[in-house]
């Protein structure tokens, strides 16, 4: 378990970061003013619409952090050169990968189980009750996009020689997955009916539609909690859903190895 | 079995040639001092022997494998102090070197580590504090961790005083006299002078001479130079300095005898040859041609003699 020094370093080194400490400071700010807010404008507010709240923030904002959480890590160390001191002790490339990868995921997810977790009392304090389950599909969607995009920043880290393809890579990704993602189907449509859908359109633009990261771990969670919607068309139903999210990280490290394994180091 | 062998090892960028048909072997036991000036291919020679760096042609093998073979079992027994290779900043000069030490699998103790290579003060403090001086220690702890076969030193003393060079050296030696093969980079020649059993120096990605410090001195320069300038009978003063014992070659360029000598002590016969022949003596200069003087003629570096 070589990779295990790695990770340990990695995290060790992230937690004497400012950043470390921003985002778990972030963290708990934002699931106090997410759950807070329907207390704060609504009448008859309940917990679930301060979940909901939340989970229309952190959709967009986890991506975000856990693209610069990841991108430096193994590109950064290219730049200041420290790669080639770890890559002469008895470590293979994919052993660094793997450490850094598990390095960066502990970075932010260590901060959301805390943040979250310090929010149920407070969840408590403000609606009184807090179901579990709701709660529990929301934190481990969190989780799981956390976890993806740090996979898809790190893989991009592994695939690049300069900080500055590793930046360029991941907004592009994050403007992709985020902004235009939704033109992909639409587009598809136009092309194949000459015309707009109607509604959500027919199922398989409604499944493109949810094939990015984020949903597809939305989805992933929801199944995990609640089951699998049978009745629901087969590429609508959330075990697609998680092998989707499956493929979107296994794919980028995938290619950031492959692309790290060939790189010169100098 | 040596302990670094290459043949024909070549690197090649698109069009630019960093290391071309290098072969050098350093042998089991050695402290080998690969020398060049700065871009010479030092660096990437390294890169090359540790498998950072894919090879375009050619062989290298490192302790008995093919580089990039058996790299857990090659690398536990190597120790590396890369150039150009930052620390991490916010970590202390310990976690630097428990890092290491987990990865190897060694049982070295950080504070006795830090001992040796003089920076005992400095294991509680970031590696972001340290003066390049320290941050070398660090990283000569660091290749030390797991006593090495093979301790690699790219530039080892970058950044260090004169007596943090020292201090180096006599590490250096130490380890040698464990047993350890030391192959280490320098762009100074008095660096290796003082520790090298042999020398190898590279120059524009090939190797221009592999030697002994001493067969190096010899082969390069042929010995000390004694040049007089004079204001007649050029020709007369030629012929008696030339059938001296100890004269190796001379050579007339206007009105400037020069010739080599086998020792510096053939100076003064020389001096009375010349005076003998009834030449008038204008003016003459007597240089020992230094380490620095060899590599400065092998790698073409216009570098100033000093008399």
């Amino acid at each position: 378990m070589y990779w295990t020094n790695v990770a340990q370093k990695d995290f060790a080194d992230a937690v004497r970061s400012k950043m470390f400490w921003a985002l778990s400071g972030l963290m708990l700010l934002l699931a106090y003013i997410g759950l807070y807010i329907p207390e704060a404008v609504g009448d008859d507010p309940t917990v679930s619409d301060g979940i909901e709240v939340l989970s229309g923030v952190i959709g967009f904002l986890i991506p975000i952090v856990a693209l610069v959480v990841g991108y430096m890590s193994i590109v950064g160390e290219r730049e200041t050169g420290s790669i080639r001191m770890v890559l002469s002790l008895p470590l293979k490339r994919w052993e660094v990968l793997v450490g850094k990868l598990v390095g960066r995921t502990a970075v932010i997810v260590v901060p959301i189980l805390v943040g979250f977790s310090l929010a149920v009392p407070f969840a408590l304090l403000v609606y009184g009750n807090l179901p579990g389950t709701e709660y529990g599909e929301f934190v481990t969607g969190v989780l799981l996009i956390g976890f993806t995009f740090v996979a898809i920043a790190v893989g991009v880290s592994g695939a690049v020689d300069s900080r500055g393809k590793a930046l360029a890579a991941v907004v592009g990704i994050y403007a992709l997955f985020e902004f235009f993602w939704s033109l992909i189907p639409l587009g598809l449509f136009w092309l194949t009916n000459r015309e707009l859908p109607e509604g959500e359109g027919p199922t398989w633009v409604e499944a493109l539609n949810g094939a990015t990261p984020t949903q597809s771990a939305v989805s992933a969670s929801e199944g995990l909690w609640n089951g699998i919607s049978t009745s629901e068309p087969l590429v609508l139903q959330e075990w697609v859903s998680a092998l989707l999210l499956l493929a979107w990280i296994a794919v980028p490290l995938l290619l950031g190895y492959l692309r790290f394994d060939r790189a010169d180091i100098s | 079995m040596p302990a670094i062998e290459t043949e024909q090892l070549t690197k090649r960028y698109g069009d630019v040639v960093a290391v071309e048909s290098l072969s050098l072997t350093v042998e089991e036991g050695e402290v080998y001092g690969f020398l060049g000036p700065n871009g010479a291919g030092k660096t990437t020679t390294i890169n090359l022997l540790l498998g950072l760096v894919h090879r375009t042609s050619g062989q290298a093998e490192v302790l008995g494998h093919q580089v990039g073979e058996e790299i857990r079992d090659v690398r536990n027994r190597i120790g590396v102090l890369p150039a150009h290779s930052e620390l991490y900043d916010r970590l202390t000069a310990r976690k630097h070197l428990e890092f290491v030490t987990g990865v190897k699998e060694a049982d070295d103790d950080p504070d006795a580590m830090l001992e040796r290579v003089g920076i005992p003060e400095a294991a509680d403090r970031a590696a972001g504090e340290f003066s390049t001086g320290m941050a070398q220690r660090l990283k000569l702890a660091m290749a030390l961790v797991g006593q090495p076969d093979l301790l690699v030193l790219d530039e080892p003393t970058t950044g260090l005083d004169p007596n943090g060079a020292r201090q180096m050296r006599q590490i250096i030696l130490e380890e040698n006299e464990r047993g350890a093969t030391v192959f280490f980079s320098s762009h100074i020649m008095e660096q290796v002078e003082a520790v090298c059993d042999r020398v190898g120096v590279l120059n524009q990605g090939t190797m221009v001479a592999e030697d002994t410090v001493d067969g190096l001195r010899d082969t390069a320069v042929g010995g000390p130079q004694l040049s007089v300038e004079l204001g007649s009978k050029v020709d007369d003063a030629a012929e008696a300095i030339q059938v001296l014992n100890g004269v190796t070659s001379v050579s007339v360029e206007g009105n400037t005898v020069s010739a080599t000598l086998a020792e510096p002590g053939v100076k003064g016969p020389a001096m009375n040859a010349v005076a003998s022949s009834g030449a008038r003596i204008v003016d003459f200069e007597f240089s020992e041609e230094s380490l620095e003087d060899v590599f400065a003629t092998l790698t073409g570096e216009a570098q100033e003699v000093t008399a």
